[in-house]
Formats: C-alpha cells, sequence, structure tokens
C-alpha cells in the first residue's frame, strides 16, 4: 500500500482496504473508492486489484477482483463467447464501481440489470470487516442476499474487492432498427404494440428533442435469420413512422450503439435520470420538451435520461414538474450531479448504511 | 415414537388471546390442541412443534394488529403461507402466534402495459399464470410446488423451479414488496418502478426466510410467454453421458428454459403413478424444454438431439402434442408425490454444485446411498447444478432416521466441498441452520446478524431461522418453556 500528497491510497490486496478503513476509522476521515472524490476523502485506488480469480467458462460463471476494468472482463468473456450482458458506458470504469453504481443501458429491457447477474462477492464494510455474500454457484438461497442490497449502494455500505457474475453466450447477430416519427401519438402507438410484439426485442430506445421529433430503436438478437425474420415483423408492426433505417448491423456498431446511450447515464451534461413506469414515458417526454429539455429513453423500462441542447441544468421548477406524476407509482428523478447518498432513503436504508458504516467512514 | 406436544396455550396471555381474537373474529384463530397438530410442521417432517394459536387475517391491517399485539406482549410471532416449506421455514420455534396469511389470496391489480401485478401474500403461485391466461403473459417462477405454494412463501424462500434456468428466480421478478415489520410497522420497499432511489430493499427481503417481518402486498413482474416451445425427453444408460450431455448442451451456447434430471429410482415411482411410457430400464431421463421464437425452435432443438446422442442417448424423444407436453411437466412437477409409493417419509435436500460437478456429486450420492443404507432417488434442475436428492425412510424408526440425517449431511458437505451450496431454492430454515458456519465465516454471520437487527431488533419475527445464533437474541425462554420435537429422536 503506497499514498501520495493526494491522498491517495493505492490498494494491492483486501488487507490493504482493511487498513485503510481502519486508519480512516482512526483518524475520523472519510473514504471512497469513487473517482470523483471530494478533495477531504482519502481516495482508494483499486486499479491493481484487477486480476481474474476464477473463470470455468463451462459453468458460466466468472470471479474477479473488483478493479478490474469493464474492457478487461469483456475481452476476457469474449474469448469464450460469453459476456456479461449489461451495457457499459465507460469501459475504463472498474467493475466495483459499475456495481456500487447499478448502471445499465439499452439492452436491459432484453436481460435485466446486475441485478439479475451478481452471484457473489467480498467487500470490506466501514468497520473493516471483509464479509462475503453469495457464492460462485448460479442458484443459491444461502443467507441474506447481500449481492442485491451491495448494488447500487453507491460505497455506502463497503468497498467491493470481489465479484462473482453468471454470464451468457454472445448471440450471433445483434442488429438495431430506427424508425422515426413526427408525431407523439404514432409513437405511443407503437411502444404499445411492441409490448405484446411477435419479436422479442432487447432494445426498446427513444430519443426525443421535440414533439415532432421522434426516433424509437428496436434492437433484436440471435441467430442471423431470426434476427432478419424479427426484423421484417416489426415493421408489420411499426407502420405508423415516417421513415426506418437500419442504424446497427453488427455487434460492434449495435453495441457501441448501447455504449452511448450507457453513457448518458454518468455524462457531466445529463441533467436528471427519471424512472417512471414504461407507459407513462411519452407523455414525460411532452413534459421535458416543455421545460426545454431533450430525452433519450429506454422507454420498454421506463428509464429517461434528460439532457438540454446547450448542456444547462434544468430549473428547479421544472424537475418538480416532472417528479409530481412519479410519486403514485414509487418513480423517482435522480439529479446526478447533486445526489451523493440517496435522497430519499428509508428508515430501514439509514439502519443498514449506520451498521455497516457506523463511523461514516464511507463518502 | 414421537411424544405428543404440551398444553397449546402455556405461554400465549389470555389477554392476547382476547386481542387476537379481536382482530380477526374468533372464527378465524385456531388454539385447541387438535387443531393446532396441523400447523406443527411443514414439508419438513423431521422436526415438529405446534404453535401456541394460529391466526388468519384478511387484510394487512389485521396483519399489523396482530404484530402489535404480540409486539405488547412479548410474544413471538412467525408467518406461514401453505406450509410447503422443505427446510422448516414454517416451524413454530419455541410455540408462539402462527399468522396463517391464506385468507390474503387476491390479485389486486394486473398492469399489462407496464407489465407488472400486485397480489397478496396467499396467493398460490400458479394461480396468478391463471390469472394471465389469454394475455399473453405469465408469472416466471414456477416451483414445483406452485400448485399449492403461496407468494408470500416464495418471497420468504426466494423459490425457483425448473424454469429458473432461463428466466430467473423469484428475487428476479419482485419489483416491490409491503410488509409489516416485526415491530408492527408498515413498510414498503420497492414498487411498480422497481427499487426507487433507495437500496434494493425488496431485493434484500426476499429470500429472508420471514425473520424481517410478515409480506401483505408483493408487485410482481410479469413475463412475455414464448411464442412456442419444444419439449423433449432424452433417454441415457448412464448418469455419466446424462452429465455430458447436460455441459454439451450449455456449452454450446443454448439456454434451455428447462433442462430437469430424473434417474431410474423416481422413474419407476412416476411410471406407476402417471403411465407415461417411461423407459424402466434407463438409468436417468433428461427433460429438456427450449422456447422462443418459433422460427429459432427447430434449429435449437435439432443441435440438443445431436448433442445428446453425441453424449450416448440411448433415444431423445420429442413432445408432439401439447397434452404429451403437459402429461411430461406433471410427471415432473409432481414427483416428490410419486414417492409416497417408495416409503412413508422422505427427506429432500437442495444443494447446488457448479453444473461441470455434476458427475462427482451424483457418484457421492450413489455411494453415500449404499454406504448408509437408504434409497436415494434423484429428481432435479440439471442445468442449474441444483440437485434434489430425495432419501425415503420412515420416520417411526429412529434409527433410520439418524442414517437419512447423517447421509444429509454428507451430501450437503460434499456440496460446499465442489464449490456450490446448501441450498438452491428451499432456503436454510431450521434444517440446514448448522451449515450456515460452513458456508460463511464468523464475521459474514455477524454481519447478516446485523442485517436482521436493523429489521428485527427483538428477534420476535420467526425465531429460529436462517441464522445459526438466532436462538441467542433474547428469545431462549421460549425455547426452554415450548420445547419442540423431532421425528422419532
Amino acid at each position: 500500500m503506497s499514498s501520495s500528497a493526494r491522498n491517495i491510497v493505492s490498494i494491492k490486496t483486501v488487507d490493504d482496504i482493511v487498513d485503510a478503513v481502519q486508519a480512516a476509522a482512526a483518524a475520523r476521515q472519510t473514504l471512497t473508492a469513487a473517482r470523483c472524490a471530494p478533495e477531504s476523502a482519502c481516495q482508494l485506488d483499486l486499479s491493481t486489484l484487477n486480476t481474474p480469480i476464477d473463470y470455468p467458462a463451462r459453468d458460466m460463471t466468472v470471479t474477479v477482483e473488483s478493479g478490474m476494468t469493464l474492457q478487461a472482463l469483456g475481452d476476457l468473456l469474449k474469448t469464450e463467447g460469453q459476456h456479461l450482458p449489461v451495457d457499459v458506458g465507460d469501459p475504463d470504469m472498474s467493475v466495483g464501481a459499475f456495481v456500487a453504481s447499478d448502471l445499465a443501458g439499452p439492452r436491459q429491457y432484453g436481460y435485466g440489470t446486475l441485478r439479475d447477474y451478481l452471484i457473489g462477492m467480498e467487500a470490506v464494510d466501514g468497520q473493516g470487516r471483509v464479509f462475503h455474500a453469495g457464492g460462485r454457484v448460479v442458484k443459491n438461497v444461502a443467507g441474506y442476499d447481500l449481492c442485491r442490497l451491495i448494488i447500487g449502494s453507491r460505497g455506502a455500505l463497503g468497498i467491493l474487492s470481489q465479484l462473482t457474475f453468471k454470464l451468457k453466450p454472445i448471440p450471433e447477430r445483434f442488429i438495431i432498427q430506427r424508425w422515426k416519427f413526427s408525431e407523439p401519438a404514432a409513437v405511443a402507438i407503437s411502444l404499445e404494440r411492441l409490448n405484446t410484439s411477435a419479436t422479442r426485442p432487447v432494445v426498446i430506445d427513444l430519443e426525443t428533442c421535440g414533439q415532432s421529433s421522434w426516433s424509437l430503436f428496436v434492437g433484436v438478437e440471435g441467430p442471423s435469420d431470426v434476427c432478419e425474420w424479427q426484423i421484417e415483423r416489426l415493421h408489420e408492426e411499426i407502420s405508423d413512422a415516417s421513415e426506418s433505417d437500419t442504424l446497427a448491423d453488427s455487434e460492434t456498431s449495435a453495441i457501441e450503439y448501447c455504449r452511448t446511450a450507457a453513457a448518458r447515464h454518468i455524462a457531466s451534461s445529463t441533467s436528471c435520470i427519471i424512472k417512471a413506469l414504461p407507459s407513462q414515458v411519452v407523455d414525460m417526454c411532452g413534459m421535458i420538451h416543455e421545460a426545454g429539455g431533450i430525452a433519450h429513453c429506454h422507454a420498454g423500462n421506463g428509464v429517461i435520461i434528460v439532457s438540454t441542447a446547450n448542456q444547462q441544468a434544468l430549473s428547479q421548477q421544472a424537475i418538480q414538474q416532472l417528479r409530481d406524476p412519479l410519486t403514485e407509482n414509487r418513480g423517482y428523478l435522480i439529479v446526478p450531479s447533486t445526489n451523493a447518498a440517496f435522497s430519499n432513503a428509508s428508515s430501514c436504508t439509514k439502519g443498514l448504511i449506520d451498521t455497516f458504516d457506523p463511523g461514516h467512514v464511507f463518502v | 415414537m414421537t411424544k405428543t406436544a404440551t398444553s397449546a396455550s402455556s405461554t400465549i396471555p389470555d389477554d392476547l388471546l382476547r386481542e387476537l381474537a379481536q382482530h380477526v373474529g374468533p372464527e378465524h384463530l385456531l388454539s385447541s390442541q387438535d387443531e393446532l397438530l396441523v400447523y406443527e410442521c411443514d414439508g419438513y417432517v423431521v422436526e415438529k412443534n405446534v404453535p401456541d394459536v394460529v391466526v388468519f387475517p384478511q387484510s394487512a391491517e389485521q396483519v399489523q394488529a396482530i404484530v402489535k399485539s404480540c409486539c405488547r406482549h412479548g410474544v413471538s410471532f412467525i408467518p406461514r403461507g401453505a406450509g410447503t416449506s422443505l427446510a422448516g421455514g414454517c416451524l413454530p420455534v419455541g410455540g408462539g402466534v402462527m399468522i396463517a396469511l391464506t385468507r390474503m389470496r387476491d390479485i389486486l391489480e394486473i398492469n399489462i402495459r407496464d407489465r407488472f401485478a400486485i397480489v397478496q401474500p396467499g396467493l398460490v403461485n400458479l394461480n396468478l399464470t391463471r390469472a394471465l391466461a389469454g394475455s399473453g403473459f405469465h408469472y416466471a417462477p414456477d416451483p414445483s410446488s406452485q400448485g399449492a405454494c403461496t407468494i408470500g412463501g416464495n418471497v420468504a424462500t426466494n423459490s425457483g423451479g425448473p424454469h429458473t434456468l432461463k428466466y430467473g428466480v423469484t428475487v428476479n421478478h419482485v419489483l416491490g414488496v409491503e410488509f409489516v415489520s416485526p415491530s408492527g410497522e408498515m413498510v414498503q420497499v420497492g414498487g411498480p418502478c422497481g427499487r426507487g432511489d433507495d437500496l434494493d430493499l425488496s431485493g434484500l427481503f426476499v429470500g429472508s426466510e420471514g425473520t424481517f417481518g410478515v409480506v401483505t402486498r408483493v408487485w410482481l413482474r410479469i413475463t412475455r410467454n414464448p411464442e412456442a416451445c419444444r419439449t423433449m425427453l432424452a433417454v441415457f444408460d448412464s448418469t455419466d453421458d446424462t452429465s455430458q450431455a447436460i455441459s454439451s448442451i450449455i456449452g454450446a451456447g443454448i439456454v434451455p428454459a428447462a433442462l430437469e434430471m430424473m434417474d431410474k429410482g423416481i422413474i419407476g415411482a412416476l411410471e406407476e403413478a402417471f403411465c407415461f411410457g417411461f423407459p424402466l430400464d434407463a438409468e436417468a431421463v433428461l427433460l429438456i424444454e427450449v422456447d422462443g421464437l418459433d422460427v429459432a425452435l427447430g434449429q435449437e432443438a435439432n443441435t440438443i438431439i445431436d448433442l445428446c446422442k453425441q453424449s450416448g442417448a440411448r433415444e431423445v424423444r420429442l413432445s408432439q402434442t401439447e397434452e404429451e407436453r403437459a402429461l411430461l411437466w406433471k410427471c415432473r412437477k409432481q414427483a416428490f408425490g410419486a414417492i409416497g409409493r417408495l416409503a412413508p417419509s422422505y427427506c429432500t435436500q437442495d444443494g447446488v454444485v457448479p453444473r461441470t460437478r455434476l458427475p462427482e456429486i451424483l457418484k457421492f450420492i450413489t455411494d453415500v446411498g449404499k454406504r448408509y443404507d437408504t434409497q436415494i432417488v434423484n429428481v432435479f434442475h440439471a442445468g442449474d447444478g441444483n440437485l434434489h436428492p430425495i432419501l425415503m425412510f420412515d420416520e417411526r424408526d429412529r434409527e433410520q432416521v439418524k442414517r437419512v440425517m447423517d447421509a444429509s449431511h454428507e451430501i450437503l458437505e460434499k456440496c460446499i466441498e465442489l464449490g456450490g451450496s446448501v441450498t438452491g431454492e428451499h432456503g436454510i430454515g431450521v434444517e440446514k441452520i448448522s451449515f450456515m458456519s460452513r458456508l460463511f465465516t464468523a464475521v459474514d454471520l455477524n454481519v447478516m446478524e446485523d442485517v436482521r437487527r436493523v429489521f428485527n431488533p427483538d428477534g420476535n419475527c420467526s425465531p429460529g431461522k436462517l441464522l445459526p445464533t438466532a436462538g441467542a437474541c433474547g428469545m431462549e425462554h421460549i425455547e426452554r418453556d415450548h420445547p419442540g420435537r423431532q421425528a422419532a429422536m
């Protein structure tokens, strides 16, 4: 373990994490593994904690150290024709940060999120305790599901050191088709049809920068002939569009689309991220237009990423107007630039954070 | 022979009984000894204990009132659905108040457009899929007991089933949970939009085996029906060949909807019960189902058939009609019921191993059966590596019970040794508490104790479950006053 004047601690082993946590607690300092750390906090650099630990490809699981980058993980899995089917916005991000942030992109519609793939973990809590949950088998209900608890916990419960995922085979082909609309009503009808489509898309995304400018992206994966069959069916089902083209017809270009879309979740230009019901997406986009915003949506999941053309933040009034229709269904709106801890934390969450980090070491 | 439990109401104050009767109505409260015997165990018959009283609330408000009364009187309580747990999850350790949720069985909302349903905990699992018939959707987690087990119980144990290989387990389909906390507070975590801007508390709640509170409402994700399916029965002359076929199918990048294995022992019982046409001389059969777009399934099925034959399958039959498919699945899902033809009692284990270690564990199970002179048959989720060795015995015979317990213990130890777990879907309950210290470090268990204390600080909700230190949470006096009993031990 080594440190510098910038209070960055380089981590090589899980014991280093324990030492750092205990030292921070003793000195009443704060500590984080996040890249965008407050200046006052000690920052842990886990980039050298990056080794694959176990990859029994025939079992379709992989265990890696948390500092491994998503790019390195993807490259490793590709050698066996496998992948972790959760879209990556920043390939240089560490696996640990990815899990702590619970990021996902367009393919969450067809594949789910990290919640559906993390099966085991090791972490160090704010008391310096090294704890584990789950295991290395794809079905396991022994003990409390701390894996799900740690996903999206934003570093509030512990510093991840090791993660085990279950994997999927890489499909033969991935196509993304785009349809353009000039009327929101036609978009809404198409989204409704897609909900019971004869096809089984893995991506249903929507982009809109004005009430007369809508682009619907639908992605399908699988054997080549099955993909082409699905695209033909989709053309029949999405009949109210003004035009259509193939946005991406190779795995590389389709993955690139997904990466760009996923990157918006962490872009500095993002004003807010909304989670609504899928049926609310088109109406919410209308409200976003009125507020001067642009919406990129994982429409099949009700996720809306809001930005503005001039990259200015939306006004507080606009933010509140967007929040109001979300409350009935427990949807939510996050403003990334202001959100550190959970803005609407329940008493259970506060109790859990106090349990894992009673000294409030983590920031 | 087993002893009859002591008088039921000895630890329940009369005031509490009166309050409970007021909350649910006297007609929805059981307190006589003969009535309570029905609730002395669940599907795990090795350990039994009667609750002091059973109440049947009909609403979340009644559940809350019951819990608050129990808190005021310092009496423990335990929720129960259909009692199909196979790990003693419903065993009322130390007695207490059993809150049976079977009257809370409504479907409150189905939203096809947004793909969720809101249900009460006592709803039978299969009834949700039945209610969705014709909509193009179903509820994916399908435990073999789905005709009886309840959603609340599924949430408690994070239930799986044969189709979890492709569709995931219960937690992958739970969007939110409303529950009454052990202190009597009504809490909602998650909802139709999922977790909310919060920790994934519904994800944590699923699989907590009733130790975090009593479920009163669940938001569930519903899943598109596949357009079509192909169901095959592959017949093998050795379990090694069967395991090889499993590995080959998965290794080919195919993710079947289901991949179930049944061995010779259970095949005989099934054939006698259902007259399907199973080959009685086969060592094992694989039930393989692929589903999805019809245009894709022909090729997938052909690939699977080829892989099975390359692995030594004697034959591979493709179901030709929906009736044939339904009968095949009936055989699989009612396999445990067929056990009654083989022995008066059975104990099933729920170990998991990495899929590639199946040949080793199957050989080991055969060896264990011989060494303990115990008949063991196997029917399980081969695609997940989730085993269900079924050990047969007579619970009236003390010696047999001991052999079965020891044999079970060895099998689960071997699962751990091979890198697996002791429970893939049934839960720890009381049965497997002793294994927790084999799976987790002392620190891990301390952390889990701390987590439980956030929800259940007094340990009054489902005491004696899941964690080995559960008995040391302030409820020891109940254990001493109201001892349970074990089959023939």
